[in-house]
């Protein structure tokens, strides 16, 4: 996207905010579709893992958003940074909640800044794009602590989302040996990845 | 030793009930990739090791709502919002977000003719709160004046006329066909004393004799010339 049409979509947000904060709280109606997608895929899901409670993340984040929008305040970056930071701190809360993820909550604790960064890139985009790169690192950065075996099995399973029997074929053996290969993947990967994350 | 070659170790053969296990989550993995819906209910290891499956997949490709799902998010977002504005819920906690508080206010549009069908919403549903906090007052409030009212214009009780005050005459009795008589059974039975309580079968043996006595004698009379059977 050049540079005139972010500007021109900073200066549509920046006049829907304005409006929201004015009192009509439909106009965040198109900000929050329009950011649905990136918070969704790139913030909330690579964080929880549960479809089912991403989408509450999802709509706690939007409740919080409208009902603070007089706090705040318009920086020439877009209103997505503000949004990640609120559900970003979601997550954490719902990891704080729930005693089985305590050691993926104080991994994200270490991790996620509370405030929002100030260098971030003004479009929501960009950011979503690096925080897709970074969660990329971050997986990979565990699943270079499993054996070849397991990370063989990660991928065609997880990542190439081929089929059992096809996984199977590929790896030689049965596709009752590699469900038990990519379970016993899956469980170190889980403990690798909170405990390094 | 490594933490790799700690994973390695684990890679021995598997017992029954883990392989049947593996294979449960592998059917969860065909689930997630097909964009089911995970069980309600599930072991929490399970939950975890599924989880860990979403979050490498989410990592390798951008896993997004349906358009229809966020609209309605959306949606929902809005309406709770609005709601807990208008004090109809709790306000959402601080921890999304670590700014200082400010008073909120649902400021007016400043254009009438802009506004939004959200903001309508929101003046109708205060409405409507404003409203169902008034009504049981007012209806309570209604009901006690009513009562009042009428207990002070009530109209006076009038004196009874003789005429009302008069007994009724008792009507004169028309005396009954004997069909439709009975056989008074308590002058023939009489008081049952202690010692007869437990004489019932002749009491009964009494008024059956009775009974048939009353039948014999209509049979008997109806039996005779120029006598009919009432």
């Amino acid at each position: 996207m050049s540079d005139a049409a972010v500007a021109e979509k900073l200066e549509e947000e920046r006049r829907l905010v304005a409006e929201a904060q004015a009192g009509n709280l439909d106009a965040m109606r198109p900000i929050l579709e329009a950011y649905a997608a990136p918070l969704y895929a790139t913030v909330i899901l690579p964080r929880l893992g549960d479809a089912a409670t991403a989408e509450d993340v999802l709509r706690d984040t939007f409740t919080t958003a409208i009902e603070k929008i007089e706090q705040f305040r318009w920086t020439g970056k877009s209103i997505y940074v503000w949004l990640r930071q609120i559900a970003v701190n979601k997550v954490y809360d719902v990891h704080r909640r729930s005693k089985r993820s305590v050691q993926l909550a104080d991994a994200m604790a270490k991790e996620m800044p509370q405030t929002t960064q100030p260098e971030a890139a003004a479009d929501a985009m960009l950011i979503a794009a690096e925080e897709q790169v970074q969660n990329r690192e971050r997986i990979g950065h565990a699943m270079r602590a499993l054996s070849e075996r397991y990370r063989t099995a990660i991928q065609l399973r997880l990542i190439d989302e081929l089929p059992r029997e096809e996984c199977a074929r590929r790896m030689n053996v049965t596709t009752g040996t590699f469900d038990v290969v990519l379970f016993r993947a899956v469980r170190a990967f889980r403990k690798h990845f909170g405990a390094e994350s | 030793m490594s933490k790799r070659d700690d994973f390695e170790k684990d890679d021995g053969p598997a017992t029954p009930g883990e392989q049947a296990r593996a294979e449960a989550f592998g059917r969860l993995v065909d689930g997630l990739l097909a964009g089911d819906a995970l069980p309600p209910a599930m072991d929490s290891e399970d939950r975890a090791l599924v989880e860990a499956a979403t979050v490498v997949m989410a990592s390798s490709r951008a896993i997004e709502p349906a358009p229809e799902r966020t609209r309605r998010l959306v949606d929902q977002a809005l309406e709770a919002a609005i709601l807990r504005r208008s004090g109809g819920a709790p306000q959402a906690t601080d921890s999304g977000e670590h700014r200082a508080e400010s008073p909120m206010t649902l400021l007016p549009p400043e254009d009438p003719n802009e506004r939004s069908v959200t903001d309508v919403t929101t003046r109708r549903r205060r409405r409507s709160d404003q409203v169902a906090r008034v009504l049981p007052w007012a209806v309570a409030s209604l009901a006690a004046a009513a009562a009042i009212i009428l207990f002070i214009v009530r109209p006076p009780q009038k004196e009874r006329t003789a005429d009302e005050t008069a007994e009724v005459a008792p009507r004169a009795e028309v005396p009954l066909d004997v069909i439709n008589t009975s056989r008074p059974a308590d002058p023939l039975v009489g008081r049952i004393g202690k010692a007869d309580r437990g004489k019932a079968t002749e009491r009964i043996d009494l008024l059956y004799a009775d009974r048939m006595a009353g039948y014999r004698d209509l049979e008997f009379r109806r039996a005779l010339p120029g006598e009919r059977a009432p």
